[in-house]
């Protein structure tokens, strides 16, 4: 009894710490381990210079005279101790891969506080709100997509980045730094780990007021919401995406897998719903939590399309605490491999594993 | 089992986390260097007369008084009251570009301090609105236009004394260099104007400051009379640009805020520590030791004319105000080059 008790009073208090080192960390490494490859490491000495000038971001500017800094590493420990404000961090690197129809994506770890990131002299992305109406962003992980129209394959290139901090550390402070495209997975006809389209119920309503039919917002999945710039963010939210079935693909029965989401999802491929939570709970009676529960529906062959371009899209809520499509794998399996994946996402947890579910999430 | 493992784990995982917490809270102090040791005898008077602050007022005649020390210790037992106390300087050789400061110690209840004739600090406040500040340490920041670096420079320190010892009492005696100092183009740092309270911003609006009452900046407001006021104030200067700077991005530097601030340029928001949320001063209370140097956009600054600056701080418990380092505009320019320097120290 008294055992029984002393439990529940560590598991609030675990509760209240997990929530609180979940909000104050940014922690990069939860995606990295194995939905993408690197192609160019960019850690080691940058280029430098506190200040604020717009001609930074360009390609050709002469930065001969700037310091050299370590990144990732707060600019504190870098020698500008005490210094708050601007500064524009820049790198060059080359790469010769063959890179047609490979997603590719910036990772900048994470950025105390806010940022704007510039290739080759073109707007890639930034989190939060520059001065002088601060908003930090200094707990989001900074993955943008590179267009790779914007990239000079087998020659020069050129990352700007501007940071504004306002109190405390500041920079390009810690994380996975480098330019990476999605990883292969054998197990999948068409992998969907990358840039999706997002909005949560409040942009959607914005958006339909305003008659605009594209949505604005991309969000890297597989990851938490909030630590991709929807920081406070519970409720409603959608994601969506288009993707073509390989030619060769034949009339087997296919799968959409999504991984792992917090909480509930409901599914819909070209228009027409096709699964949810409360589907895969009836039909397997499991007594994990919803966010524990690996996601995988049937595409219906009536709905696919063979020849053009398939929409999925996934409205997702959630409660409370991290939310979204925040582990993968994802993507398109034959029925055979489907079996696989899911085996390989039933395996018993770990006493690690058990251990953090006693943090709430 | 699991009961076990779980208790455990948080027996092991609470310390660290306070550690943690610990280890960030890292305290800054302003590194002052002497360079000319003024301990030593002063010319010293008792009463009370406006023309003795003058840089060339004839004292040959006063007592010699041995500084720092009380007077009672000097022949002058029992005397409460005002007294004046006068020195002269010469600039050392090669500190002629760095920020000055005059360090006096402790000083028994009140002093003003005057320069060549000018006023460059007060803490506590004579009668009739009397309070003592006989624990502030006295540092203050000597504007380098009021200075004859080739010849003498005077030092005239009016005190009051209410009771008990009286006089420069103890501590460092010296004229100092802030090695740290950000070396601004356009100083902002003495009398400013102040009111305790909020103040509604109104872009374009005309400012009437003349019923304000006036503080020194940089200092806390605790010593310029405001003893144990926590809550918001506002602190307001006009100023007059004559092209010096016309097309430079300029930075204000405002030195150390206890705790947050609100800046406004000419009616418009141009930067600020966060909202005024006592909240976000007890969960991050380094705030007060944060520098403070807001990049003002291009057109903020009225270039050839008048510009008022307002700044609103809130200080929630303890000391307040705009109260350490250099005070005014610099260019980006110069900003960049005094941190690249500073880095390589």
């Amino acid at each position: 009894m008294n055992d029984y008790i002393m439990l529940r009073k560590n598991r609030k208090h675990l509760r209240i710490i997990a929530f609180v080192l979940f909000v104050i960390l940014c922690n990069s490494e939860r995606v990295f381990a194995n939905s993408l490859e690197e192609i160019v490491n960019l850690k080691g000495s940058w280029k430098f210079s506190i200040g604020d000038k717009p001609e930074w971001k360009n390609p050709n500017y002469n930065d001969n005279d700037w310091d050299k800094v370590y990144v990732p590493r707060s600019w504190e420990s870098n020698g500008y101790e005490d210094y708050n404000g601007f500064a524009w961090y820049r790198t060059e690197f080359e790469f010769s891969d063959d890179m047609s129809d490979e997603t590719l994506l910036l990772s900048l770890g994470c950025i105390d506080d806010i940022d704007e990131v510039y290739i080759n002299g073109h707007f890639v992305g930034g989190f939060g709100t520059m001065p002088p109406k601060v908003a930090t962003a200094f707990n989001m992980e900074r993955r943008y997509e590179v267009p790779l129209e914007i990239l000079n394959v087998n020659s020069t290139n050129h990352i700007a980045v501007r940071v504004y901090d306002y109190y405390n550390e500041g920079g390009i402070v810690s994380g996975p730094i480098g330019l990476y495209k999605i990883a292969k997975d054998p197990l999948l006809e068409v992998n969907l780990v990358g840039f999706w389209f997002f909005e949560t119920e409040e942009e959607m309503k914005l958006r339909k007021e305003n008659q605009e039919e594209q949505i604005a917002g991309k969000i890297f999945v597989p990851a938490y919401w909030e630590d991709n710039g929807y920081r406070d963010y519970d409720g409603l939210a959608t994601y969506s995406k288009e993707f073509k079935l390989p030619q060769n693909i034949g009339d087997e029965e296919l799968y959409i897998v999504l991984g792992f989401i917090d909480d509930v999802d409901h599914v819909y491929l070209n228009g027409k719903k096709i699964g949810s939570i409360n589907t895969l709970k009836k039909s397997e009676g499991s007594d994990l939590q919803f966010h524990e529960i690996f996601r995988g529906y049937v595409l219906p062959q009536e709905l696919l399309k063979y020849d053009d371009n398939n929409h999925i899209s996934v409205l997702v809520y959630d409660k409370v605490g991290g939310g979204g499509i925040y582990k993968g794998p994802i993507g398109v399996a034959t029925k055979e491999n489907y079996e696989i994946i899911k085996q390989r996402n039933l395996k018993r947890k770990s006493n690690w594993e058990l251990f953090l579910d006693s943090f709430g999430y | 089992m699991r009961i076990s493992l779980t208790t455990n784990i948080i027996r092991l995982f609470t310390p660290i986390l306070i550690l943690l917490l610990a280890i960030s809270n890292i305290v800054y102090s302003q590194e002052l260097k002497k360079v000319t040791d003024l301990q030593g005898d002063w010319k010293f008077s008792i009463g009370d007369r406006s023309e003795w602050n003058h840089k060339d007022f004839e004292d040959r005649d006063w007592e010699k008084i041995w500084v720092p020390s009380s007077w009672e210790n000097q022949g002058f037992h029992g005397y409460d009251g005002y007294a004046w106390y006068r020195t002269s300087f010469k600039i050392e050789d090669g500190v002629s570009t760095m920020p000055l400061y005059l360090s006096l110690g402790y000083i028994d209840d009140v002093d003003e301090v005057y320069i060549n004739g000018h006023l460059i600090g007060k803490t506590g406040n004579f009668p009739e609105h009397y309070s003592t500040a006989y624990n502030a340490k006295r540092t203050y920041r000597i504007p380098w236009d009021i200075l004859d670096d080739s010849g003498d420079n005077s030092i005239a320190v009016r005190v009051y004394d209410e009771g008990g010892e009286g006089g420069i009492i103890s501590g460092d005696i010296a004229i100092m260099v802030d090695v740290d100092a950000i070396p601004v183009d356009y100083d902002l740092q003495g009398t400013w104007k102040f009111k305790i309270g909020d103040s509604e911003i109104v872009e374009n609006e005309e400012w009437n400051f003349s019923h304000w009452d006036e503080i020194i900046v940089p200092s806390i407001w605790e010593d310029q009379g405001y003893k144990s006021y926590n809550g918001i104030a506002t602190y307001a200067i006009e100023f007059n640009l004559n092209n010096e700077f016309e097309g430079e991005r300029m930075v204000l530097v405002l030195g150390k805020i206890d705790d947050l601030d609100q800046v406004y340029l000419n009616g418009k928001l141009v930067g600020q520590s966060g909202d005024f949320n006592k909240n976000t001063i007890i969960h991050h209370s380094k705030f007060h030791q944060q520098l403070r140097g807001y990049y003002l956009p291009l057109d903020a600054l009225n270039h050839n004319g008048k510009n008022v600056l307002i700044v609103k701080v809130l200080d929630v418990f303890g000391q307040g105000g705009l109260y350490n380092g250099s005070v005014g505009l610099i260019t980006q320019n110069h900003y960049i080059d005094y941190w690249r320097t500073r880095r390589k120290r």
